[in-house]
């Protein structure tokens, strides 16, 4: 039913933005607050995006970036988990779409200019190399294992038949997501503003827009590698990625740059080595 | 109970917020919120006015003083020199009489 | 600083560090080269403000040097007018008073541990600290009618007594809270994470302390086992047994580790004094006449504060306060070069300081109010000296 997937696709942001809403939730109750309402991201973005955008930098980068971060990852949720299209080897342009995205991040920060945003950029750059490659990694150990060479074809609870490149992809999300034990990466840290610093109006409400995207496209992207087709397991993999993500966020703390460097390489080395363990039994067959 | 577990548990409580504004907390009967001043026990002494550290109180005459809100302290001075009994100066538990102009930070009239 | 040094200025509106302070942190990749520090933003000039006062009215001005730790400026002026009257209160108005210095203790220490925990990026244990810290100053409402700012003391005596349900009020809630903070100290020091991210780091050897005339937690966390309480005695705690926390390392740990102790230690003197409370009256409250000059030392939650008062006229001629706070002003030039950028927050909040405490730049000379700029402030004044 492609139309269905199209509607879906475009409604993304909005359900993207109410799953932020209901994480912020989770997490207040967690810590004995009530929290604020479901809808708050909304009320959130809308002022935002009525307010006046001020530059610091007349730079067509520090224009763009956040647009296109936002942007990429629209285009990488038409994939996964819709499905709006699904074509030959559609796997190596959602990780094209998942690192460009990363990269106007970066870019953002790069451009704003002042020493926050640069130093964020710096770690993030620094963990990025890592983990865009064991996200490489763990996605080809996927379609493989499934002999599958689109997205589509992913073998329902393939997840049973490669743990080990569960376990990484779901270090590699919970770091992509900026969670909070390793947002020594980017934004929301203490020591920084990160990225976002310079950023006012238009263009922060895309940068809190793409940031709510990432997480959603995330825990689908992972649901549909785990579930594959089925909806019912796809569902019931989202809630439980979600409620992970939640519980990890507010019992951790936050790891130190160098922590995260050591922990997104053994997740590396994990999807690695399982990678060559699925094409060597492969070949068997 | 450790940390871990008891996040889960506050999952199935109910949030120790206070639902402000719909459910305002009454303080305890020893706060110090608005002043009320009663004018009919007033002797005159300006005690009060002489006494308070940050001269927020203003003598007009016997029966009329204003208490300025915005400068109050809140620190009692001027009810414990106060030498009427009963007090003519009084704390009563009001807390949130912010205002968005400054005329009408006053006391309480009894 | 050379030009091309990489400045990044935390402060003084910073979502970190929680005081105005501008910190001028040079940095190299991530590894503070040197740090720059700039004060000022919370001086009130609250030594010249209480010239011309009379001692009730000072007192209300000085318990509002500081909204963390307010009852210890007033126990502070107090004592120190007390001293000068050469008056000793009687036993219940002391036992009162210790027990509510030891909740503004207790009070201050559970919202910096909050604050600690958030630096650290654990915001639960943030919010779980400061629902406990809910507890204490619903107690300090009951009594003294302000849960900040609580104005009970008096000179000779206190504005109100305790009533009869009060003591078992309070025991219910300091044990609650003193159960909750020792299974929140437990799971922080069985937390892997947050031993990593604060052992050895902001280490304060002995020695420096030392040099740096450094009081309260951080020097006892270093080894320096030093407490107002146990060398100067007043109030109750000559009667009461209790234990001086300390460490031996002084990094921030430690610190962490003698701050939540101290809260449990506390609680059970709490515990101890409302037990023994003498049933007798306290005086009524009135104004007083005081002439002369005296000094005072209490042991604030941050360290020793120290009070000096003149008066002339039934007026204050001059206050002299030296917070705790102060002799740590500038060990942060000395402590963070070296360490790595994200270690900044962790340890200028392990250091507990309370700028608005802090802020002392009015000096008397040859009787004339001179006000100081902050260069020649830090060149007459800074420490060590």
């Amino acid at each position: 039913m492609p139309w269905l997937n199209l509607v879906l696709w475009v409604a993304s942001p909005f359900l993207a933005v109410l799953a932020d809403g209901v994480y912020r939730k989770v997490i207040a109750r967690m810590q004995s607050r009530r929290g604020p309402p479901v809808v708050q991201p909304f009320y959130d973005l809308r002022k935002l995006w009525a307010k006046k955008r001020i530059p610091t930098k007349n730079d067509w980068f520090f224009m763009i970036s956040p647009f296109m971060y936002c942007t990429t990852l629209f285009v990488g949720l038409m994939l996964v988990p819709f499905q709006v299209i699904s074509f030959p080897y559609d796997f190596i342009f959602l990780l094209y779409v998942t690192v460009l995205s990363s990269a106007f991040y970066v870019l953002a920060g790069i451009s704003s200019d002042s020493p926050y945003g640069m130093l964020a950029s710096m770690r993030e750059m620094r963990l990025m190399i890592i983990y865009e490659t064991a996200l490489a990694a763990a996605i080809i150990s996927f379609v493989v294992y499934s002999s599958t060479i689109t997205l589509a074809g992913i073998k329902d609870l393939s997840i049973l038949g490669l743990v080990p490149s569960a376990v990484a992809l779901i270090a590699v999300a919970l770091v992509e997501s900026k969670v909070t034990q390793f947002d020594t990466g980017a934004a929301e840290s203490e020591i920084l503003p990160g990225v976002s610093t310079e950023y006012s109006g238009r263009s922060l409400f895309f940068l809190d827009l793409g940031e709510m995207l990432k997480r959603f496209f995330f825990i689908s992207l992972l649901s549909s590698l785990f579930a594959g087709g089925n909806l019912l397991f796809w569902i019931v993999s989202f809630v439980i990625l979600f409620m992970a993500m939640a519980y990890s966020d507010a019992t951790t703390p936050r790891f130190t740059l160098h922590t995260t460097v050591w922990y997104v390489l053994a997740a590396f080395f994990v999807a690695v080595i399982d990678l060559m363990r699925v094409l060597w039994v492969g070949s068997w067959a | 109970m450790g940390l871990k577990t008891e996040v889960l548990a506050w999952l199935f409580r109910r949030p120790v917020t206070e639902n402000y504004p719909e459910q305002k907390k009454k303080p305890y009967q020893r706060f110090r919120g608005r002043i009320v001043y009663y004018s009919k026990r007033c002797i005159g002494c300006r005690l009060c006015e002489r006494n308070c550290p940050v001269n927020a109180i203003v003598f007009h005459e016997k029966g009329r003083i204003d208490f300025d809100m915005g400068k109050c302290i809140l620190c009692g001075l001027c009810r414990d020199v106060c030498p009427a009994r009963p007090k003519a100066i009084a704390f009563s538990t009001e807390y949130d009489y912010s205002s968005t102009r400054k005329e009408d930070l006053k006391n309480l009239v009894k | 600083m050379r030009v091309h040094d990489f400045v990044m200025p935390v402060g003084p509106q910073s979502p970190a560090i929680k005081e105005p302070i501008l910190l001028k942190v040079c940095l190299e990749g991530e590894e503070v080269q040197k740090v720059r520090m700039v004060t000022g933003y919370t001086h009130r000039g609250i030594e010249y403000l209480l010239e011309g006062k009379n001692p009730d009215q000072a007192l209300y001005v000085a318990s509002r040097v500081c909204g963390i730790c307010s009852i210890t400026h007033e126990r502070a002026y107090v004592r120190t007018v007390e001293n000068i009257l050469g008056y000793d209160a009687p036993e219940r108005v002391k036992a009162i008073r210790t027990v509510l210095f030891e909740l503004e203790r207790m009070q201050s220490h559970l919202l910096w541990a909050g604050f600690m925990m958030h630096e650290i990026g654990l915001e639960t244990l943030f919010n779980y600290f400061w629902r406990e810290r809910e507890k204490v100053l619903d107690c300090f409402e009951k009594i003294t009618g302000g849960r900040v700012h609580h104005n009970i003391n008096k000179i000779r005596t206190l504005r109100y007594d305790m009533e009869e349900e009060d003591p078992e009020f309070i025991l219910q809630q300091v044990r609650s809270v003193a159960r909750k903070t020792r299974d929140y100290y437990n799971d922080c020091m069985k937390e892997e994470v947050v031993v990593s991210r604060l052992k050895n780091v902001g280490t304060i050897p002995k020695s420096m302390a030392l040099e740096w005339g450094l009081t309260g937690p951080i020097a006892r966390a270093s080894g320096v086992r030093i407490d107002t309480r146990k060398i100067d005695p007043y109030d109750w705690y000559s009667r009461i047994d209790f234990e001086m926390a300390a460490g031996k390392r002084g990094d921030a740990l430690e610190r962490l580790k003698v701050r939540l102790t101290e809260v449990m230690e506390s609680a059970r003197i709490v515990e101890r004094v409302l037990s023994g409370l003498p049933d007798e009256k306290i005086p009524p409250h009135s104004l007083s006449r005081v002439e002369g000059e005296g000094h005072a030392r209490v042991e604030a939650p941050r360290g020793e504060l120290f009070y000096y008062l003149r008066f002339k006229n039934n007026r204050v001629e001059r206050a002299k306060i030296r917070t705790p706070s102060f002799s740590y002003m500038k060990i942060l030039e000395e402590l963070l070069p070296g360490m790595v950028v994200g270690d900044v927050p962790v340890i200028v909040a392990s250091l507990d300081p309370c700028f608005s405490c802090l802020e002392r730049v009015l000096v008397e000379k040859n009787g004339r109010v001179e006000e100081l700029r902050e260069k020649e402030f830090r060149r007459k004044y800074s420490c060590p000296g």
